[in-house]
């Protein structure tokens, strides 16, 4: 025995838990590429893998036609899926920290409220920024009321106080003040007008193309990097905004920016493919199952999930009923809920 | 000789409500414990929490040379950390990642190695090195009353402030915690503050007890001259006798309440 204990054994066991935690990313990474493979092979004209690994590798390889579906129909509706997924699933995680609620996501504060007000101004009415391309119209117009929506929030939180519970309160009051002011535009619309409108409430990936897929991977790749380096303060976070206060972290300024990050990654995921639930909520909760919530792990895992079973419901889509595309927005529930039950019961086992 | 806490004038309160009016304290010596009792709602953890920077407060606080009031979050905290009352919630962190959030959160984080080995030390201070790597999540009251109060001795604060750090604890982990308290104070040379509820235990391990009644200071010294009957009667509503035991601690015997 020697006088000072040098902890060998407590920080070896915690180098072995940050290894089996890194492997975890890892291995959510592998099965995210294949399911993106999966997702890009399956469709109308199934297109076996090889063919798809070769398209990829080398396109002028393929005939015009195969080449086509692949890169402009199979590929950005794939790598879609994985990045709204990403997006979505992070913005939730951020949320459920800064709101001290495993309940919260970008549905809870009405931002995806937000940006179906401001979809259906676009379809329904025509009202839009002026100077924008008719094509970019709703989404640009959906990002716009989901973005705001947010800014508001925090607005009316200063004027509180920055209290957690005031800001989610408020968050309920925008949903149901959406949600009224679009029943009300449905009220107004034409037949034609309310189908695209509850078509593009449902969410789909079949919009997407190469320019809306650019925007959105730079707004994640901009977004994520503030937020992994925001990771250590977010987990003092959870432990309690007077003990992150006393670690020496400005609370308000931190909560606020993230915020911000969620309003951009929300409004621009839900801007271009419609609203779609449950990955916002899920996909923090498998991140949090697998890898705990120490945040430098806990945000990884969480857009990895996301954008797994995002590119899993993707799949699903296709397949559930055969020759027809399901809106996405539909099946995201219908495939994370087993994926999340079969968690959550093999966790109890380990503990009970 | 490490700077002393100077309190001066200090108010503190919540939206328009008044908790603490024009408070000032002789100052608060490093090297001992100074424990701070009162009965419930009398404005103790709102008076840490002001000297934390937590609350906006009114008046002066200085350590030293130093003004604390005014200085930003990160600045406050590089000299003086707090203990909540409250216990941190069940997260899915083991008790070394919380210790070693406290470190690396803030904005003048420790290298990585540096981190882990002092907050293996922390906790290996507080006999908890065994709980490393168990979940908050799983752990018990006292657990995670001790895992908190890790987190802040880890930051190695120059002022330490403790609210009701015993609550949840059994016999031998309060003596071991305040012995502890006892022992850091003395050897860092810091200004240590507890909160405490039991005043026998903080006569027997605090230099001075400073006793808070709605919001203002009823009595302030050595703990001897400090509680008397009259104050226990006065503050707390209770008929009680204040006697010496054989080793000299002040014992507190509560017959009724008033
Ligand atoms: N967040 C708050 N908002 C409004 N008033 C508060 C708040 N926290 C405390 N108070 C009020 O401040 C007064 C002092 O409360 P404080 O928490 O400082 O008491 P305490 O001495 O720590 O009591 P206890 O022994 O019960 O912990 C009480 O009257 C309480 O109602
Ligand atoms: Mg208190």
């Amino acid at each position: 025995m020697t006088d000072v204990p040098s902890h060998a054994v407590e920080l070896a066991a915690y180098a072995r838990l940050v290894r089996r935690r890194l492997a975890i990313l890892l291995g959510l990474g592998g099965l995210m590429v294949l399911a993106v493979l999966a997702d890009v092979a399956t469709g109308p004209s199934n297109l076996p893998i090889a063919t798809v690994v070769h398209g990829l590798l080398d396109p002028s390889g393929l005939d015009v036609p195969t080449r086509v579906i692949l890169w402009e129909v199979r590929l950005p509706a794939a790598l879609m899926a994985v990045l709204v997924g990403a997006g979505l699933a992070l913005a939730g995680a951020e949320m459920q920290t800064i709101l001290n609620n495993p309940l919260a996501s970008p549905f809870t504060l009405g931002v995806s409220s937000a940006a179906a007000f401001g979809a259906a101004l676009a379809l329904v009415l025509g009202v839009g920024l002026p100077g924008i391309p008719a094509s970019w119209l709703v989404p640009g117009n959906a990002f716009l009321f989901a973005f705001a929506s947010v800014l508001l929030l925090q607005a009316m939180a200063r004027l509180r106080g920055t209290g957690v519970e005031t800001l989610v309160l408020f968050g309920i009051a925008m949903v149901f003040t959406f949600n009224a002011l679009t029943a009300l535009v449905q009220f107004v619309a034409s037949q034609e007008a309310l189908q695209q409108l509850v078509f593009w409430t449902m969410g789909s990936l079949g919009r997407a193309n190469w320019s809306t897929l650019g925007v959105l991977a730079l707004v994640v790749a901009l977004v994520m990097p503030f937020s992994l380096a925001a990771s250590w303060r977010l987990t003092a976070l959870r432990l309690g905004e007077d003990r992150a206060r006393s670690f020496g972290i400005s609370v308000g300024r931190l909560r606020f920016a993230s915020l911000l990050r969620v309003s951009l990654l929300a409004a621009t995921a839900v801007a271009f493919v419609g609203t779609i639930g449950f990955i916002g909520l899920v996909g923090p909760h498998i991140g949090r199952l697998l890898v705990g919530e120490d945040h430098r792990f806990f945000l990884p895992a969480s857009v990895l999930a996301g954008a797994l079973v995002m590119s899993l419901a993707s799949v699903a889509a296709k397949l559930i009923v055969p020759g027809v595309l399901l809106p996405v927005g539909i099946v995201t529930a219908l495939i994370g809920v087993p994926f999340f039950l079969a968690l959550i019961l093999s966790r109890r086992e380990r503990i009970g | 000789m490490s700077a002393a806490l100077e309190v001066r004038n200090l108010g503190v309160g919540y939206g328009a409500r008044r908790i603490i009016d024009r408070l000032t304290l002789p100052p608060v010596v490093p090297g001992t414990v100074t424990g701070l009792i009162g009965p419930n709602a009398a404005g103790k953890t709102t008076l840490l929490r002001a000297l934390a920077g937590l609350l906006p407060a009114e008046g002066s606080v200085r350590l030293g040379e130093i003004e604390l009031a005014g200085l930003g979050p990160a600045a406050h905290a590089g000299h003086v950390t707090y203990m909540p009352q409250a216990l941190p919630q069940r997260v899915a962190l083991t008790v070394l990642e919380a210790v070693l959030t406290a470190l690396m959160s803030a904005p003048t984080a420790p290298a990585g190695a540096a981190a882990r080995r002092r907050a293996m030390e922390a906790l290996d201070r507080l006999g908890i090195a065994s709980l490393a790597s168990r979940g908050l999540d799983e752990l018990s009251g006292g657990q995670r009353q001790l895992a908190s109060l890790a987190q802040c001795l880890v930051r190695e604060p120059k002022v330490l402030l403790l609210d009701e750090p015993t609550s949840a604890l059994d016999l031998r982990h309060q003596l071991r915690v305040m012995q502890l308290v006892d022992e850091i104070a003395r050897d860092r040379d810091i200004i240590a503050m507890v909160v405490l509820h039991d005043i026998t235990l903080a006569a027997r391990w605090c230099r001075r007890l400073i006793v808070l009644a709605e919001g203002a200071v009823a009595a302030d010294g050595p703990p001897e001259e400090a509680v008397t009957p009259a104050l226990l009667a006065d503050v707390y509503g209770v008929e009680a006798r204040v006697e010496a035991d054989t080793r000299g601690h002040v014992q507190v015997m509560v017959d009724r309440a008033l």
